[in-house]
């Protein structure tokens, strides 16, 4: 039995040796031969011997080299087998380990011999218990590089699968802007957060990375390239395994995009809003309201939503309808003022219709601009598809600019058309002209003239009546078939009687026109011509008898001059005589008309008739000379047929023109003439 | 009696497939390499019709799940050739085979493709594979970058011209095929002949002549071609396996898939020495062990912007690894299809030169998935011209294209809103110019990949802009405080800037009018216009400010007729800023005087420059300013501000004065 165990003890030496010396051989030609041969050598060594600590832990080296070669990414089928295969050598390396192993045989544990065999052992025990704790880290980490990277390109595709869905849905940006909506928003939000998590897997598996033994790393550098133009940037792949990262910033794009839509779209659409209903407001007030104010004009604010809308749509229909809100508010503010502020006062005269005339001219010149803006937004109905929400809300629906253009257009020619027909009604009443003035009759009570209402004892007839201020009103009376002028204070409906004027001889007065706060000149015709100018207290500065019998169309009296220019009429021919008030007659013209008299006026020292063809869509002015020479002799083009011309001079450069519209008996037909012939502009109101 | 039951239902299928599906096939009866296409559309073998063995394809019926009569293809082509084991690339465009010819007595590798049609003459396969020996058997992979092929077995081993050892090689990383690796003894277990790689490109087949036992150890298969399973995936290599339960009594071949699971292999038998095996067709539905890993069939059509087919190159990519997984290219109708990993996600990049190139991810999920592209080669483009500031429009721009590096190409004129092309293919740089402004320039990146065949691009100019000085300061040089008025007359833009200590710099936008107006507290209005159009216009303005207490301040420009009080309408100009003056001082209360010179009688020129005056105070009062503010006075010729001694002064005395009120 001895024998058998001192045989085995033998048989076991020797198998030990052969082991040793194998083992040492390999290992001996570790640098000779390549690496592939020597794991190879170390693979049948172990397979051989199943329980040798070192061959294990020299090929846990190799398989670590290995795996460190490897590329984690692309090679991670085999890299996650040669990590576990380092940790099962490194692990059968401790299981098997004979301490006094690594004494004997320093070299095999890639250790350089000391004299001090327990600080050896020790050291071995310790790079063999290091490199089983590392490979279990790197096994974790690998586990974890892996999972953060697909996860850093899952979210990086994902984020470019939705960018690239927003820009499938516009042709632009601007239109994307237009169109958005909480979808789209929310949208917008998954490309960020997609590309946040992308980035914060990517920030995992770049530090992980560095944490891995492998010999050549990557930079894992992170590159944000901005995405400028929609469309064009954000599309192309990227590579991740690349040492530089060069990712479409989808972040900053998701971030900018909903700044920009909440700062501009969001915002804009409030002050959209907000300006559009503070217009309707403002613009009722002011063409139909009574009070004398004034809206505060925000230009500013209105030209940056101008600007903001021109940005997403240059040709929206909304621009257009902000660009005419701004020229309606200047129109309806001088309405307002002109209505309201600075109304007429009692008395008409030439130089207040003038006034007058001016204002309406500048009135008239931005509500042509207010029109040519309102046509511009009907021509552009078309362009409703941005900014739908505005329409929709705010403007009943599609074809809601054409329909606020045209009730706008409504709006403003009936309020300037109000403005000039007041004009006309004024200067009917400076010449005592207009109908409606009275036709009521009274009962003459020793001074007073009372209205009554009893009609079979009516003796006397109240024929006009103009108040010229609160304690004057100039009554035109017939008593007993005899005309008279009568200025009276009037108290309640009633009249106190206060001067009266009453032609001699068989006169009648048929003309009036009140010519100054203080002066009216009166005159008629039967048998004879005669004229008076008389002031507001019934005195009687001038009355003659005119050599001709020709009726008076006109009468101007220079206060400044102290001159009474008297226009006579009759078929085509017209006298003007100018004559003081002394009495003393100046001049006489007579002048061949083209036309039918229609009107004159003074410019300079110019004298201008204008009169009608008879296709009355052609007016005829002829200039004579303070020598009464005709000087010049021009004519106006009308668009329309003029009945009951009235001329009123603005000022040195323009001519006003009211008549009475051929077609529309209510209509009003307004142009502006200059001096030199042409119709500067005409429209029918 | 399990095994015989399995064995009776195998025979019954294996019978009923004879006689269904493959019975127009089995007609021939003496068919050689059966090999079913990737796709599972198309069945090619070699039969003998005619007397001679000539290749045949069969078109399979999905409808009738039939296989149609076979029709003869490459018949033009290969005279002089003798062929073995062909078979169909991925999208049945080519056509591999073994041939062997008079000139080249053993057999190599070639291909034949179909172009506009038509198959081309047998290429020789171009890798570097060919020896003296044989290489038989070829078994491209569906994407073309691993093949296995048969070369002799060693002259010692007992061997024939129809089976001998397995080889591989793949397509490396390098962009070049390995060298052929014989594959390890435990592939190379007989002699072996048949390789077919299925479309996941990793599970392979092959018929190898060996000995076969069961699981229990009993030999089933003895002196007789069986077919193998086998996998190399990588670093891992699956050792083979025999799929037992098609083990018959006959010599089994030629293995190949019409879809994941139905075999379709040769069954006859193996007459030694005469190279082949004569066999009929057989279908078998396998174990899902020995089936090939899902695959999803990727296919679409390429097009250009008129819906005509495009032969473009499409890369199938793995977008983790960027790996090109497979590139394909579209047939002459714009076909293109491929098999790729099912579950899986790839980008696919379509790009043919001269064109856009266009990239989509898609998801493997289905079996099929179908994916178009529309390739164009030039895309329209508009440019929305902006004012930077402002956002108008800015018209009259030079639009400049040059390449990459700015060498310039072309100049374009183009209306605002109007669309152009522009070619694809090369980075493009685009220069935007325009009087007043800053030049700026757009990239194109149209040498990357461009998915959209419009743009819409916003271009904002940057206004040049000029300084201006102003300073500001009384009758005494003493700087004033004030706020500016700067209306821009050409955009009707007005904003307002406040001057602390009297001096402000203001940067005004080259090319446009200003109108630069103020007042200060107890001072004269001013204003200037400044027209930067103009290169002239001066730069620096000193203004000085006349105060207004105490003092009148003449009107400048303002006409009446002789003997008139009618403002001419030159005069408005100046009676609106005295307008804007009092609207922007509304606690102001004016009095406006009007004075005459010496001429004239002294009733008189009192009398007319009441009148005067009192038509100023109307226009100011028709012009938004309270009567209430208002007081005016006509002076007649009792103030003179020079001797009324020659025509010249006597014009400055005629004037018309504006004065603040201090009660």
């Amino acid at each position: 039995m001895k024998a058998i165990i001192t045989v085995f003890l033998l048989f076991g030496s020797v198998i030990g040796f052969t082991q040793i010396s194998e083992f040492k051989k390999i290992v001996s030609e570790k640098d000779q031969v390549d690496k592939e041969l020597y794991f190879k050598n170390l693979q049948e060594f172990k397979e051989e011997y199943v329980k040798f600590a070192a061959a294990y832990f020299q090929l846990g080296n190799i398989e670590l080299d290995i795996f460190s070669n490897l590329d984690p990414i692309t090679e991670r089928l085999e890299s996650r087998q040669r990590i576990i295969n380092v940790k099962v050598n490194y692990s059968l390396a401790k299981n098997f380990l004979d301490p006094k192993e690594i004494g004997r045989f320093p070299e095999w544990y890639d250790l350089e011999d000391i004299k001090d065999k327990d600080s050896l052992i020790s050291l071995g025990q310790d790079k063999l218990d290091l490199a089983y704790s590392n490979t279990e880290t790197y096994i974790k980490e690998y586990e974890k590089l892996i999972l953060n990277y697909d996860k850093a390109v899952a979210y990086y595709l994902d984020a470019r699968e939705r960018f690239i869905e927003i820009n499938n849905s516009a042709e632009s940006l601007r239109q994307l802007f237009l169109e958005a909506d909480e979808e789209l928003k929310d949208k917008v939000k998954e490309v960020g957060n997609s590309f946040d998590s992308c980035q914060f897997h990517l920030s995992i598996y770049k530090d992980t990375y560095q944490l891995m033994p492998y010999h050549e790393k990557r930079e894992v550098n992170v590159k944000l390239r901005e995405i400028d133009h929609f469309r064009m940037n954000g599309i192309t792949p990227v590579n991740f395994l690349a040492d530089d990262i060069s990712l479409w910033d989808y972040g900053s794009w998701s971030k900018r995009f909903l700044d920009l839509l909440k700062e501009e779209v969001d915002g804009l659409q409030e002050e959209i809003v907000s300006a559009y209903n503070q217009f309707s407001t403002s613009n009722e007030q002011m063409i139909f309201g009574d009070k004398c104010m004034q809206v505060a004009l925000d230009d500013l604010k209105i030209q940056r939503i101008i600007n903001l809308i021109s940005k997403y749509d240059n040709e929206s229909a909304l621009a257009d309808i902000f660009r005419y809100v701004i020229a309606k508010l200047e129109y309806g503010n001088q309405y307002i003022y002109e209505r309201s502020c600075n109304a007429y006062s009692s008395s008409i005269t030439d130089d207040l219709i003038s006034r007058k005339a001016r204002v309406y001219q500048s009135l008239f010149q931005k509500l042509l601009i207010a029109d040519s803006l309102n046509a511009s937004i009907r021509s552009s109905e078309e362009n409703e598809t941005t900014f739908m929400w505005f329409f929709d809300r705010m403007l009943e629906g599609p074809g809601g600019s054409s329909r606020f253009a045209e009730n706008q257009a409504i709006e403003n020619t009936n309020s300037f058309e109000q403005m000039i027909r007041e004009l006309n009604v004024n200067r009917k009443n400076q010449y005592f002209l207009s109908d409606s003035l009275s036709d009521e009759s009274y009962e003459n009570q020793e001074g007073l003239l009372v209205l009554s209402e009893d009609s079979i004892i009516e003796k006397t007839w109240l024929q006009k009546k103009l108040p010229i201020n609160d304690s004057l009103v100039l009554l035109l009376v017939e008593e007993n078939e005899k005309q008279k002028l009568v200025g009276a204070n009037p108290i309640e409906l009633d009249f106190e009687r206060l001067w009266e004027i009453a032609p001699t001889k068989n006169r009648e007065i048929n003309f009036f026109k009140n010519v100054g706060d203080s002066s009216f000149i009166v005159g008629g015709t039967k048998g004879e011509t005669w004229m008076g100018l008389y002031t507001t207290s019934g005195t009687e500065n001038l009355n003659l008898s005119l050599s001709k019998t020709d009726s008076i169309v006109d009468a101007r009296y220079n206060q400044l001059l102290g001159k009474v220019e008297v226009l006579q009429a009759k078929d085509s021919s017209c006298i003007i005589s100018t004559h003081l008030t002394t009495g003393k007659k100046l001049n006489e013209i007579a002048v061949k008309l083209s036309g039918a008299f229609a009107g004159s006026l003074n410019q300079g020292e110019s004298t201008f008739i204008y009169s009608l063809d008879k296709s009355r869509s052609i007016l005829h002015s002829q200039e004579i000379n303070s020598d009464g020479e005709i000087t010049n002799e021009i004519a106006y083009q009308f668009q329309n047929i003029l009945v009951d011309p009235f001329i009123i001079k603005n000022d040195n450069q323009l001519i006003t023109v009211i008549a009475k519209d051929k077609d529309d008996e209510e209509g009003l037909i307004y142009a502006l003439l200059n001096y030199d012939g042409e119709v500067r502009y005409e429209k029918a109101l | 009696m399990k095994k015989l039951s399995l064995s009776f239902f195998t025979l019954f299928f294996i019978l009923f497939t004879l006689q269904g599906q493959l019975e127009k096939i089995n007609k021939a009866l003496t068919i050689k390499y059966p090999k079913v296409s990737f796709d599972g559309s198309k069945m090619i073998f070699i039969a003998n019709i005619y007397g001679s063995y000539q290749p045949f394809v069969s078109d399979y019926d999905p409808d009738s799940a039939i296989w149609k009569t076979p029709y003869p293809i490459l018949k033009d082509v290969l005279e002089g050739f003798e062929i073995k084991d062909p078979q169909f690339n991925h999208d049945n465009t080519k056509i591999y085979f073994a041939g062997k010819t008079a000139e080249k007595p053993d057999f190599d590798i070639y291909f034949s493709e179909l172009k506009d049609g038509a198959w081309t003459v047998p290429d020789l396969l171009p890798i570097d594979i060919h020896s003296g020996q044989d290489e038989l058997g070829p078994a491209l992979s569906a994407n073309e970058k691993k093949m296995l092929f048969i070369r002799p077995l060693p002259p010692e081993e007992k061997s024939d011209e129809h089976c001998g050892q397995l080889y591989y090689t793949e397509f490396t990383e390098a962009g070049e095929w390995s060298e052929p690796e014989l594959l390890p003894p435990s592939y190379n277990t007989g002699c072996i002949c048949s390789p077919y790689y299925s479309k996941d490109n990793q599970t392979f087949y092959y018929a190898s002549f060996e000995e076969i036992s069961d699981s229990q150890g009993k030999r089933i298969a003895k002196n007789q071609f069986s077919i193998m399973w086998a996998r190399i995936d990588g670093w891992f290599r699956y050792k083979p396996k025999a799929i037992t339960s098609i083990i018959d009594k006959q010599d089994l071949a030629y293995p190949s898939f019409a879809n994941d699971s139905i075999l379709y292999f040769g069954a006859g038998v193996y007459s030694k020495g005469e190279n082949k095996i004569e066999s009929t067709v057989r279908s078998y539905t396998i174990e899902s062990e020995f089936r090939t890993s899902s695959m999803t069939l990727l296919s679409g059509y390429v097009k250009n912007e008129n819906q005509e087919p495009l032969s473009a190159s499409i890369q199938i990519i793995d977008p983790y690894t960027t790996k090109v997984y497979q590139k394909v290219t579209s047939n002459s109708e714009g076909y293109y299809q491929s098999f790729v990993p099912a579950n899986g996600q790839f980008s696919l990049l379509a790009s043919k030169s001269g064109f856009s190139a266009q990239s989509k991810l898609v998801e493997t999920e289905k079996t099929a998935l179908m994916n178009d592209f529309e390739l164009f080669p030039e895309v329209e483009v508009t440019f929305n011209v902006f004012d930077q500031e402002f956002y108008f429009p800015v018209d009259n721009i030079s639009i400049n294209l040059s390449d990459a590096d700015f060498n310039p190409l072309m100049e374009i004129e183009l209306e605002r809103g109007e669309r152009t092309n522009l070619k694809l293919g090369k980075e493009l740089n685009i220069i935007f110019q325009s009087e007043n402004y800053f030049p700026d320039t757009l990239n194109l990146p149209f040498g990357e990949e461009v998915i959209y065949d419009f743009f819409s691009f916003d271009i904002e100019l940057v206004r040049k802009l000029k300084d201006v000085d102003l300073a500001f300061t009384d009758s005494e040089g003493n700087n004033l405080a004030l706020e500016v008025t700067v209306f821009n007359v050409t955009r009707n833009e007005k904003t307002k800037r406040k001057v602390k200590d009297g001096k402000i710099n203001l940067s005004l936008r080259d090319g446009e009018v200003y109108e630069i107006s103020t007042s200060a507290e107890g001072y004269s209005y001013y204003s200037e216009q400044l027209d930067l159009s103009d290169k002239k216009t001066q730069v620096a303005i000193q203004a000085e400010l006349k105060s207004v207490k105490n003092t009148s301040l003449v009107l400048n420009n303002i006409i009446f007729a002789k003997n008139s009080y009618e403002l001419n309408a030159e005069s408005y100009d100046e009676l609106n800023k005295l307008v804007d003056y009092l609207a922007e001082n509304d606690q102001y209360r004016v009095e406006v005087s009007a004075h005459t010179d010496d001429a004239g009688g002294e009733t008189y020129n009192l009398k007319l420059s009441n009148l005067r005056a009192n038509s100023v105070l109307e226009y100011l009062q028709d012009h938004s300013v309270s009567k209430d503010r208002l007081v005016s006075k006509g002076y007649g010729e009792s103030q003179p501000i020079f001797p009324n001694d020659t025509d010249e002064n006597r014009a400055k005395n005629r004037r018309v004065a504006f004065k603040i009120l201090t009660d």
